[in-house]
């Protein structure tokens, strides 16, 4: 059952001079449980497309259904009530800098009108959820950004919410720090049973963690569907830059001399600048043979793909692949 | 010596001072604050945009605010007379500096609530939060540092108005400057109480930014 359904939705910012269309033609259905991608460029859209499932921005034109109640339709108690049932995590966190990290979690359930008691109970349970029982009584500026994001996500989640909306929340942060909250993402999902919807524009956080992506581009979804299908064979001109980094007018397809099998490697910008294929040579002991490669840089982020050459040995394939799992590395066979 | 016969008169001034001070400072935010709040919320980057509402705000708490302090005394009289009963001493200088400090305090409330990330009000929102509630737990909490050192720069400025309320019967230690220190020409008086309203100014301005600094969970 779809829990977030969102019916030809459509922004229009209108400034002194101009009308800006940030949105149009928005179909997407968002299945309860299910943990939700939605990537593109920086000024594609993502940001105001997720702010509109909880009417924090109102669309121009076209409905959003929460559980089958049209959230445009409902007078702002209901709404408020709605949103208790939405959490919602940001790029830069926003928590309350006076308030120390338990009352950041009690915040919602404060406003909510909860009792005390049982919700600083809720509020404790859900700061050894995200492993920060030890900084209950420290302040937001006393803590890493990783942190930060975690004490947001308790926060979000104090209402017992049913969907957890993230907006760029692993942009401020380096990739350790990002992967460590991708994997309570999935457990808060997996546990919990909370659908997530992630607006992104690293593509290693729709791999990592994602079931399902759509693609925005120039104000509209130009591709959806599973995230291993999309990864496979990326249809539209914007998929395939954000998978392979391939130039406009040049396919990335790749043709195999020999049945040997090969490996794509797959890089979106969120890796460091560890010589990868190097490593994995003094890891693996095997020479591999680069086929193809080709990167360029999209929106201030290095995107490409490499292809390699595998051994017909079982054994250094599964130690390559282990290796590329570590790391974290987008491949599959081709 | 004039220092030990007047001891009295010193002291009686500084009560009188402080009871100008503190008492119009407290009228002036009862009424500064909420009219802050109201230029924030109706500002056309606030919670509930309503350019009317501000405009005519902020058309009055300009007017006030440009009115000099002086003439501003003069001009409302009758309505203290109304207010208090009086005209002359301590009480009758505490309408002038309300009319004058609020719409100071208004502004600087209004400044300080500017000042509160965009982004915690907006995830306050997508909690639940009402307009009522993001203004007290929100905007108010977030800013009381900054608050706070409106207050030590408010106060300090309303202590310098009472003081300037001496050149018109007004009580405290700027009438006794005028009246025993420029009158008659006694300079001792003249430069002991001048002393004695800077160190009251450097007292509640260290206190006042004591309080900004340990409220300030910032760090």
């Amino acid at each position: 059952m779809a829990i977030i359904e969102i019916k030809n939705l459509k922004k229009v910012f209108t400034t002194k001079t101009d009308k800006l269309v940030a949105l149009q033609d928005i179909n997407l259905s968002i299945e309860k449980g299910e943990i939700f991608g939605i990537i593109g460029l920086s000024g594609a859209g993502k940001s105001t497309l997720v702010r509109m499932i909880n009417f924090l921005e109102t669309p121009t034109e076209g409905d959003v259904y929460f559980e089958d109640k049209n959230i445009g339709a409902l007078n702002a108690s209901e709404l408020r009530n709605i949103r208790r049932e939405i959490g919602m995590i940001f790029q830069n966190f926003n928590l309350l800098e006076q308030r120390n990290v338990l009352k950041n979690v009690l915040f919602p359930l404060e406003i909510s009108g909860a009792e005390k008691e049982s919700s600083i109970k809720r509020a404790k349970e859900l700061l050894k959820l995200v492993d920060l029982s030890d900084k209950e009584r420290a302040y937001p500026s006393q803590l890493s950004g990783g942190q930060k994001q975690r004490v947001a996500i308790a926060r979000a989640l104090a209402t017992n919410p049913k969907v957890l909306l993230c907006d760029e929340a692993t942009s401020a942060l380096d990739p350790k720090t990002t992967n460590q909250i991708l994997d309570l993402l999935k457990k808060i999902n997996r546990e919990l049973g909370v659908t997530v919807v992630i607006i992104t524009h690293q593509m290693s956080v729709i791999e990592n963690i994602c079931d399902k992506v759509a693609i925005l581009d120039q104000s509209r979804v130009v591709e959806m569907g599973n995230v291993k299908e999309v990864f496979k064979s990326p249809k539209s001109e914007i998929g395939k830059k954000l998978i392979f980094g391939a130039t406009e007018n040049k396919d990335v397809d790749f043709e195999k001399t020999n049945d040997k099998t090969c490996l794509r490697l797959a890089f979106d910008g969120s890796m460091t600048n560890e010589p990868i294929i190097a490593n994995m040579v003094l890891t693996t002991n095997y020479a591999v043979s680069i086929l193809y490669a080709n990167s360029r840089m999209i929106d201030g982020k290095m995107l490409g793909q490499i292809i390699i050459e595998l051994p017909d040995d079982k054994e250094i394939q599964f130690k390559i692949k282990q290796f590329l799992d570590s790391k974290k590395i987008i491949y599959w066979e081709v | 010596m004039y220092l030990a016969i007047d001891l009295s008169l010193y002291i009686t001034a500084i009560k009188e001072t402080f009871f100008m001070t503190f008492v119009s400072s407290f009228i002036s935010y009862v009424i500064g604050i909420p009219l802050g709040v109201l230029l924030y919320m109706t500002d056309k980057d606030g919670l509930t945009p309503n350019t009317p509402i501000y405009n005519a705000l902020s058309l009055i708490v300009n007017i006030f605010r440009s009115i000099p302090f002086l003439i501003l005394l003069i001009l409302i009289l009758p309505v203290t007379r109304v207010l208090v009963g009086t005209t002359i001493g301590a009480r009758a200088v505490i309408p002038p500096l309300v009319f004058s400090a609020s719409p100071y305090i208004a502004r600087m409330v209004e400044s300080s609530l500017k000042e509160v990330d965009l982004g915690v009000i907006e995830a306050a929102k997508s909690m639940g939060a009402t307009n009522f509630q993001i203004i007290t737990k929100v905007l108010l909490s977030e800013s009381k540092p900054s608050l706070l050192i409106g207050a030590a720069i408010t106060i300090t400025t309303i202590l310098g108005y009472s003081a300037m309320a001496g050149a018109v019967g007004g009580g405290g230690l700027g009438d006794v400057a005028i009246r025993y220190g420029y009158y008659r020409y006694n300079q001792e008086i003249m430069i002991i109480t001048v002393v004695l309203l800077v160190i009251i100014v450097q007292l509640i301005q260290e206190v006042f930014m004591g309080m900004a600094r340990k409220s300030d969970k910032r760090l």
